[in-house]
């Protein structure tokens, strides 16, 4: 009821993002990406793990394209001088083909941490890094995703999709990032917390409250890296201590579900959520998830 | 009834209409600009299954950047990364990344290489990744002794343009 209420009468003073054009319509052109495979990390762990888990399934997605590729261009060449794979050849060739991995979500909790984007490593000195260290006591991670300088604490929901773009029907980047930002909306709207888009990539409160950011890779099409959500966590006055905005975007503060509930909300619940949304958004038939509190790689 | 037919006929030419547009001009080096520029010609021109282009002059000099199509895909880039002069390159490495939504996309070298020039105006205008990529949106120049069009995997322009088309069905 509540819900209902505030959808109909909260209308925003800011203009919301416009969906960029032709971002509709997605679905899985691939069997494999007719499953969205969820592994929910229950225990927070340290970002380094996390992305060395998520290294490990970005590359296991990019041996298969690298592979599937020489198998289509091999099919072109036999094409080319008229020839064609025997019954078993083709049948062999479609069933390695089928061994695609589907498109995986990773979520996570981390132990305090500070991240800079790629741009961030032509911008930064080593003396503005050790004033990050030292005005906050977090550590600080150098990565090669989009976006500027952000935090990652315990209470807060990291979600790392790892998507072959090329697997969905009309899926770029841009459509993609936008589908991510709606779906944090539509969770966000279950628990009662109306989100919007606005001109700055991720979700907001209002103009100047984030509570969702994003910070992407794509490599050959492959999606790795992603978008935070402030669940129950503490929000570290980061710009007041440290004189470095956040995100790129000076003045402007983050909020989290908590602070806007004034009631404690399960990242587990919200990463469930939004891996529901998601499916949805992109017409993902089947969700298969799994808990894990560690992965052990290598 | 009359109004559902009448709408239906009108939509469908437009489509078409749309289509070939997206998929005749998205990939074509623009005339009389740098690229072409550089030497009397004639250029060769190919491109990766990524949507990157390798434009080359017959001293094997080459250009490379990003189609149309994939820069329309990033939406407004706002901070492009090149390689640096002087670098010695591989056919299938990053050499840089253009970044637009905050997300980073890695940008492969077509061929082996080393890099002569990069196209510095990008540092302070990124933009002009979205308006003109296949002209003053270059990315990098590079100096290689392989003639693009024995490259077994890369696309002539009609294969380019067939992938595209296939991409949009």
């Amino acid at each position: 009821m509540t819900s209902l209420f505030s959808r109909s009468f909260n209308t925003s003073s800011k203009v919301l993002q416009e969906v960029p054009k032709n971002c509709t319509k997605f679905y899985p052109v691939r069997p494999s990406a007719k499953t969205l495979r969820h592994l929910r990390f229950t225990v927070p762990l340290d970002y380094s793990k996390g992305s060395n888990i998520q290294e490990k399934f970005c590359g296991a997605f990019l041996e298969f394209k690298k592979m599937q590729s020489k198998i289509e261009r091999k099919y072109k060449e036999l094409e080319a001088q008229n020839l064609t794979t025997n019954e078993y050849e083709t049948q062999l060739l479609s069933s390695i083909l089928e061994m695609k991995p589907s498109p995986t979500i990773l979520s996570f909790e981390f132990n305090s941490i500070i991240t800079a984007g790629r741009r961030e490593k032509y911008r930064l000195t080593d003396a503005n890094i050790n004033s990050l260290k030292d005005n906050t006591g977090y550590d600080f991670i150098q990565t090669n995703r989009g976006g500027e300088i952000t935090f990652h604490n315990h209470g807060q929901l990291v979600i790392y999709p790892i998507f072959d773009l090329k697997d969905f029907h009309n899926l770029t980047i841009k459509c993609f990032v936008s589908q991510l930002e709606d779906s944090v909306i539509s969770t966000l709207d279950k628990f009662d917390i109306k989100g919007h888009k606005t001109d700055n990539t991720g979700v907001w409160i209002n103009d100047n409250n984030k509570i969702s950011s994003i910070g992407l890779q794509v490599s050959r099409s492959v999606t790795s890296h992603g978008i935070s959500i402030n669940v129950n966590n503490e929000i570290p006055d980061l710009e007041g201590k440290t004189g470095f905005p956040f995100c790129g975007l000076p003045g402007k503060t983050q909020t989290s579900m908590k602070e806007q509930l004034r009631n404690d909300v399960k990242v587990n619940e919200v990463s469930t959520q939004f891996v529901r949304e998601l499916a949805k958004k992109l017409n993902i038939e089947q969700i298969e998830s799994v808990d894990l509190d560690d992965l052990q790689i290598d | 009834m009359f109004l559902r037919t009448v709408t239906q006929c009108s939509r469908q030419p437009l489509r078409l209409a749309l289509r070939s547009i997206s998929t005749s001009a998205s990939h074509i080096i623009t005339p009389n600009s740098i690229i072409t520029k550089y030497s009397a010609g004639p250029i060769t021109v190919r491109y990766t299954s990524e949507h990157e282009y390798i434009a080359q002059h017959p001293d094997g000099v080459a250009f490379i950047g990003i189609t149309k199509y994939a820069s329309d895909a990033l939406g407004d880039a706002t901070f492009v990364e090149l390689p640096e002069v002087g670098d010695e390159v591989l056919k299938g490495e990053s050499i840089g990344s253009v970044e637009s939504v905050k997300s980073s996309s890695e940008i492969y070298s077509p061929v082996d290489g080393e890099i002569l020039e990069i196209n510095e105006t990008l540092t302070d205008s990124p933009q002009l990744i979205n308006e003109d990529p296949l002209g003053e949106g270059w990315l990098a120049k590079i100096k290689t002794d392989i003639k693009i069009e024995s490259v077994e995997d890369l696309l002539t322009e009609e294969d380019y343009a067939k992938s595209l088309e296939a991409e949009e069905n």
